[in-house]
């Protein structure tokens, strides 16, 4: 580096210092009340997402799909939650287009192929399935487990 | 003075010797008892004691709010761009190795803030330019001389590519050491010298006017 250069950077340095500004006593004290709460916060959103966890990211899913498709697409997320194949072509987003309105009656008319089965019945027939349905009952609270699903999406990624 | 004995023009803003230039960090010691330390209050941090954590960031506060207010112009705004670095900061403090220099894991998140910053205040300044007062008695010239400097470095630095920007605000306003700014930056000491000089060398040319004119102000007092 040339003289020159040297003397640039010491006028940056000089241009810098004299534009910047420095936080008062004052802020500083603010700042650093403010520093004491980040760890205590933290970890109140992480017990949350441990409590809460996976359950609750499956059953928000749920609900957002119950509700904005009605009850046809609902036995998917059942058979999904119970772990088995979704094996409905015209419910799967990804299948191919086999004409669309054929595919939905095909998937009505099917009760095996909805994914009716008796696991699925029974999450929901059981206490804790009903239970964890009656969970969220605002809007706030589903977007709360929505975020804790995001939050905990974004950990394992 | 005797114009035959003329001095070289000094600039509008004294020079640095470069030996003492400003306060610039030396990497963190590696005093075995200040390590045990550091790593106490890290672990004390991460089990929830918010005094432990706020014992390791205090001192590194000014900078921070250095770094944040140099991007957005408005105190309370940068006081709030420093609490977001922090709650940044204490997430990823599990990946901090206590012995290096926290000031640098620090500075680097906040300047990573900054960049939002820059853009939204360059966004505030588009719609405020048409509504800029002319300078009055309560508001001098210089005072809005000084301000105007500190809109153009700020455009300068959001004009540059991220990583230079980033280099020149841990240099510049942070004032870290080489080491400190690789270690921020996640990479060799010698590529850092090289990228700090690449972006003072921009920065400067993005300034030139501005240093020049405060050049002719200083010799003109």
């Amino acid at each position: 580096m040339s003289y020159q250069d040297h003397q640039d950077h010491d006028d940056l340095h000089a241009m810098f210092d004299a534009t910047a500004e420095e936080p008062s006593d004052l802020q500083v004290t603010r700042m650093a009340a403010r520093a004491t709460d980040i760890p205590g916060r933290r970890r109140s959103r992480w017990r949350w997402v441990a409590w809460f966890g996976l359950p609750a990211t499956a059953l928000a899913a749920f609900v957002v799909i119950a509700g904005s498709n009605g009850q046809a697409v609902a036995p998917a997320a059942s058979v999904a939650l119970s772990g088995g194949e979704p094996g409905i072509a015209a419910l799967s987003p990804s299948s191919p287009a086999v004409g669309e309105d054929e595919g939905v009656e095909l998937a009505l008319a099917d009760d095996e192929l909805l994914g009716w089965d008796d696991e699925g019945e029974e999450l929901f027939g059981s206490d804790m399935g009903f239970s964890m349905l009656q969970g969220p009952a605002s809007e706030d609270d589903l977007d709360a487990w929505i975020e804790v699903a995001d939050a905990l999406l974004a950990e394992g990624g | 003075m005797n114009s035959a004995l003329a001095l070289p023009t000094p600039v509008a803003f004294p020079p640095l010797r470069r030996e003492k230039a400003r306060a610039v960090s030396r990497p963190a010691p590696t005093d075995p008892h200040a390590v045990a330390v550091e790593r106490q209050l890290v672990r004390a941090a991460l089990d929830g004691d918010g005094k432990a954590f706020e014992s390791l960031v205090k001192p590194h506060l000014s900078v921070l709010y250095r770094i944040s207010v140099r991007a957005c112009s408005d105190s309370a705004l940068a006081e709030d761009a420093v609490q977001e670095a922090l709650t940044k900061a204490f997430e990823q403090l599990r990946r901090y190795q206590p012995g290096t220099s926290f000031r640098a894991f620090l500075a680097a998140i906040a300047v990573q803030r900054a960049k939002t910053l820059l853009r939204s205040e360059r966004r505030r300044r588009a719609r405020e330019e048409a509504s800029e007062a002319p300078p009055s008695a309560a508001n001098p010239r210089q005072l809005v001389e000084a301000q105007r400097t500190a809109v153009r470095v700020r455009e300068a630095l959001e004009a540059m590519p991220p990583k230079r920007r980033s280099a020149a605000m841990l240099r510049l306003d942070a004032g870290l050491s080489y080491a400190e700014i690789a270690q921020a930056l996640g990479s060799t000491e010698g590529s850092t010298r090289v990228l700090v000089h690449l972006a003072l060398k921009e920065l400067k040319a993005r300034l030139a006017d501005v240093m020049e004119a405060d050049a002719k102000g200083s010799a003109s007092r």
